[in-house]
């Protein structure tokens, strides 16, 4: 087990190398001069100059991303140009809000999910069944920025129940997190009813009927365990969804987060922060995605044990 | 010798055939996904005549008639300039699906090719293009393209290349796999032994039988797109914000949410009910062309 | 000598895309107490339908019953509710899978699966349910049996787990055990084995077995009585003595000639020509008479009765004449 975690992480470690310098790259593959761009156009050429020094983009880039790399490590993300900031205040500042916001999404996506999925695969073909698939695959072909609006528009503008944005008190966390959370919860009920409506089909659970087993015993005994291992995968990868998602519903519903972080980023040019992000953002990724690996090896004995 | 790859060439097409009308009278079966694909051929008649048959100018303003609600007049009402927001859907039909289908048509282009590389050549080949996958795969799809965008600037064409990027992995290894499975099938070890070229194997035997895969992932895949690219555009990342794109449109009209809701509601049911039509094609053609993927 | 189980008539039908489609046609047999009674028949026979038929286990499949009783020990099974049926299932008949390997939970341990069938029906509490477990693993042959117990099912060889399989369907002592092709996906030397363990349980215990095999190699090893199935029908059904000393239906006749014998030289074996009749698409006549070596005109216009005579059923037109009609 130990091992099998060992591997995954020391695995991890070229994609890690790769992706960072693709992130690195980014200031280079911007068009124009980095130096001006970071400087802004009323700089003057002395400006530009001492930008292009304490930025050290006059070495060769191999240098470039060693300094880069050696900077990450001790958690200096560079400055922001608007602000001079340190990139890692300001995404120190915003990281929680967004946490917050991800965890809430994920965490009500995979119980609904999960128990939608359950529904549609106990009742199969029948009308629970029809019903939560459609949910389902309505929920897939929601834009989240209409839900968001749309949600806004009931519990804020018609009823005033809720606050339209902010985050102050768990009010503010409701709608974002249900704007973003929904998609991923038509995939994870999708994925839980093929899954089991698959696992249902196997011999064992034929063997756990031949036992004298009742219907909850079968599905709650035998099944769900085989199939929600699979979800684990999926919610793994959806989480890449949530954390894209959670850029337009932060910008809809002015969430002080990273991602409405990013965006205003970009809509000034401050480019060392939207790098900064843009990393963070993959990096969680990967991270995710590594931790689902060692819970899906967890859940499965045959990999458990070997 | 060559009367044998003469034969074979023979039964596979008679083999195509019969699997069409067999995928016919399969697809018929399933009401949801012909009625999404009725809707698809709909907005397809809209994108291309929507331009000549709309009643209003979608570009005019009229400053009498502004953010007025739905009538008989404006069936969905009229935006903040006064443009009837029915026009302007017809018309931006043609953007979104341009964008969206062109930007899945050139993920799936780059992806197929390097996925048939990857899964016919093997060996280093194989394993160089899904370590790219793999590093593309690390970045979540809307970061991704918003740091593409990022870099390249906003605008419908840099759209297109943002969103067309997250899909190349995908398609790659979709299409990967079922070269992999069709390498296998015996009529491939049959002409290879006949000594056919490696081009020719792959355009004639193994592309052929990767194509129901790629249909249906194609149809799903615009879906998403659709949701990408609305999503950017909402963002002010896409679309010019006074053009009719079903995202800019949006991302306008949350200024007028509580006076004027309409604006938000129908350009946003037009892009749920366009993106579900695509999903729920794409589910009833994977049922029928691939339907051991089902549940 | 005690009916354990008597099935008269049974019929069983798939549902495919709405259309009923019948599998088992009509068939009849019996199971005495303390016997092994041998279903023999190729692939696709309706052997393993009847088998879950008596087990009622056809929901998944998804088949019914549509005519024909089952009766073990004077109750009619086909008339049972659900409910009670739960309560038979694994206590008073069990039922062993042709696959070792996939029958078992892999996500569970082997303790876990053992214990579930114990508690549910003899009312013990876990730890009783424990040790009873690990002495059914005992009595089957398994030697570390209290290690196996925190075991998954991957650790185990093939052998090993059709083993627990047999300890767990044998756990609450059931009276009628059905095995369906239980030794098919076994090694040659772990298949003797298996059989031989299932003879001594067999002995011990005094239950009765229904032994479902492509096998009549199985069949001649460990059966008292045979029934020969073919296109869902009885085509033949006696003892074992007799069916291998004088076979009467000539797809019996087939599927002896095709056994493997020893001493029988380099000749080649003998295999039927042709295959089952598609369900869809049944012959009008005698069901295997496009196959049959000795087929006469009226085998393709009329079907033959299942006929006895002393003991001794088969139908074929071959026998007609000489014997007097089945009635059980």
């Amino acid at each position: 087990m130990w091992q099998y975690i060992i591997k995954r992480v020391l695995g991890l470690i070229p994609l890690v190398l790769v992706v960072s310098f693709v992130i690195f790259m980014f200031i280079h593959l911007i068009p124009g001069d980095p130096a001006r761009l970071i400087a802004g156009k009323e700089a003057t050429y002395e400006e530009v100059q001492q930008i292009r020094e304490s930025l050290g983009l006059e070495k060769p880039l191999f240098v470039q991303y060693f300094d880069y790399l050696k900077s990450l490590l001790s958690g200096d993300l560079g400055y922001s140009i608007q602000s001079g900031a340190p990139v890692s205040e300001l995404i120190g500042e915003r990281i929680m809000p967004t946490l917050g916001l991800t965890f809430l999404s994920i965490g009500w996506a995979l119980v609904v999910g999960i128990l939608l999925g359950i529904i549609s695969a106990v009742f199969r073909n029948k009308w629970p069944d029809y019903l939560g698939m459609l949910t389902a695959v309505s929920g897939i072909s929601l834009p989240n920025f209409w839900v968001g609006l749309v949600l806004i528009q009931l519990f804020s503008v018609q009823l005033g129940l809720l606050p339209t944005g902010g985050a102050d008190g768990w009010q503010s966390y409701l709608m974002p997190s249900f704007a973003l959370g929904a998609g991923i919860m038509a995939m994870i009920a999708r994925f839980t009813r093929s899954s089991l409506v698959n696992t249902l089909k196997q011999d064992y659970i034929r063997t756990g009927r031949a036992k004298g087993l009742g219907g909850n015993a079968i599905i709650f005994g035998h099944a769900l365990k085989n199939s929600l291992i699979p979800v684990v995968t999926i919610a793994g990868l959806q989480f890449g969804f949530l954390l894209g998602g959670s850029v337009v519903v932060e910008t809809v519903f002015s969430f002080p987060g990273l991602g409405r972080l990013l965006i205003d980023s970009i809509q000034i040019r401050d480019y060392p922060v939207v790098q900064a992000e843009i990393l963070l953002f993959s990096l969680q990724f990967i991270l995710v995605n590594l931790l689902v690996d060692i819970i899906y090896s967890f859940l499965n004995p045959k990999i458990r044990y070997e | 010798m060559i009367q044998t790859e003469a034969i074979t060439q023979e039964q596979l097409d008679k083999q195509r055939q019969g699997r069409l009308y067999s995928f016919w009278k399969e697809f018929r079966k399933k009401k949801p996904a012909l009625f999404s694909l009725f809707f698809i051929g709909f907005l397809v008649i809209v994108m291309i005549i929507g331009p000549y048959v709309v009643p209003y100018d979608p570009a005019a303003p009229d400053y009498n008639k502004l953010l007025e609600s739905p009538s008989l007049q404006h069936l969905f009402g009229t935006d903040a300039f006064g443009r009837d927001i029915l026009s302007r859907l017809a018309v931006g039909a043609r953007i979104s699906l341009t964008v969206s289908i062109s930007a899945v048509l050139l993920g799936a282009i780059v992806g197929t090719v390097l996925g048939l590389i990857s899964g016919y050549f093997g060996k280093w080949m194989d394993r160089l293009i899904m370590r790219i996958c793999d590093v593309l795969f690390a970045f979540p799809d809307l970061i991704l393209a918003i740091g593409i965008v990022a870099i390249l600037g906003p605008g419908l064409k840099n759209v297109v290349i943002a969103v067309s990027f997250f899909s190349i992995p995908s398609f790659a290894r979709i299409v990967r796999s079922a070269t992999l499975e069709s390498k296998e099938m015996l009529f491939v070890e049959a002409t290879r032994s006949i000594g056919a070229s490696n081009r020719r194997i792959i355009w004639k035997h193994i592309f052929p039988e990767t194509i129901p895969t790629i249909i249906v992932y194609f149809t799903m895949k615009v879906g998403t797109a659709i949701l990408a690219a609305a999503s950017l555009s909402f963002l002010g990342l896409g679309a010019e914000p006074s053009s009719p794109d079903w995202g800019a449109m949006l991302s306008k009209s949350r200024d007028y949410i509580d006076s004027a809701f309409h604006l938000v509601f129908f350009p946003g049911l037009i892009i749920f009910l366009t993106v579900l039509a695509f999903n729920v094609l794409g589910d009833g053609l994977r049922d029928v062309l691939d339907p051991k993927t089902k549940d | 000598m005690e009916r354990l189980l008597q099935v008269n008539n049974l019929q069983t039908a798939f549902r495919n895309e709405g259309r009923l489609q019948t599998v088992v046609h009509g068939i009849s047999f019996h199971v005495n107490k303390g016997e092994i009674v041998g279903i023999v028949g190729e692939s696709g026979c309706g052997k393993s339908v009847t088998s879950l038929s008596i087990m009622r286990l056809l929901h998944d499949t998804p088949g019914e019953i549509i005519n024909g009783e089952i009766i073990y020990k004077g109750e009619n099974l086909t008339q049972l509710p659900e409910k009670q049926m739960k309560k038979y299932r694994g206590k008073e008949l069990s039922m062993i899978f042709q696959e070792p390997m996939t029958s078992l939970n892999p996500v569970l341990k082997i303790g876990k699966q053992l214990r579930e069938s114990i508690q549910l029906h003899l009312k013990l509490s876990k730890q009783q349910a424990h040790e009873h477990a690990i002495n059914i693993l005992k009595s089957v042959g398994i030697p570390r049996a209290s290690d196996l117990m925190t075991e998954y099912p991957h650790q185990l060889s093939g052998g090993m787990r059709q083993r627990v399989m047999i300890a767990m369907a044998i756990s609450c002592e059931p009276s009628l055990l059905i095995a369906d092709e239980p030794t098919t996906a076994l090694d040659v030397t772990i298949q003797a084995q298996i059989l031989n363990l299932m003879k001594d349980i067999q002995q011990k215990s005094d239950m009765g077995i229904l032994m479902i095999t492509h096998d009549l190699g199985v069949v001649a090893e460990v059966c008292d009585r045979v029934i020969v199935m073919y296109a869902g029908r009885v085509v033949e059904d006696s003892t074992v003595e007799a069916l291998f000393a004088s076979p009467k239906h000539p797809y019996t006749k087939g599927l002896i000639d095709a056994v493997p014998k020893i001493g029988s030289g380099n000749q080649r074996l003998y295999s039927i020509p042709g295959t089952v009749p598609n369900p869809k698409n049944m012959p009008i006549g005698c069901k295997f008479a496009a196959r049959c070596n000795d087929v006469m005109d009226i085998c393709t216009r009329e079907e033959p009765n299942l006929l006895e005579e002393k003991g001794h059923s088969c139908r074929c037109w071959l026998y007609h004449d000489q014997q007097k009609e089945v009635n059980i």
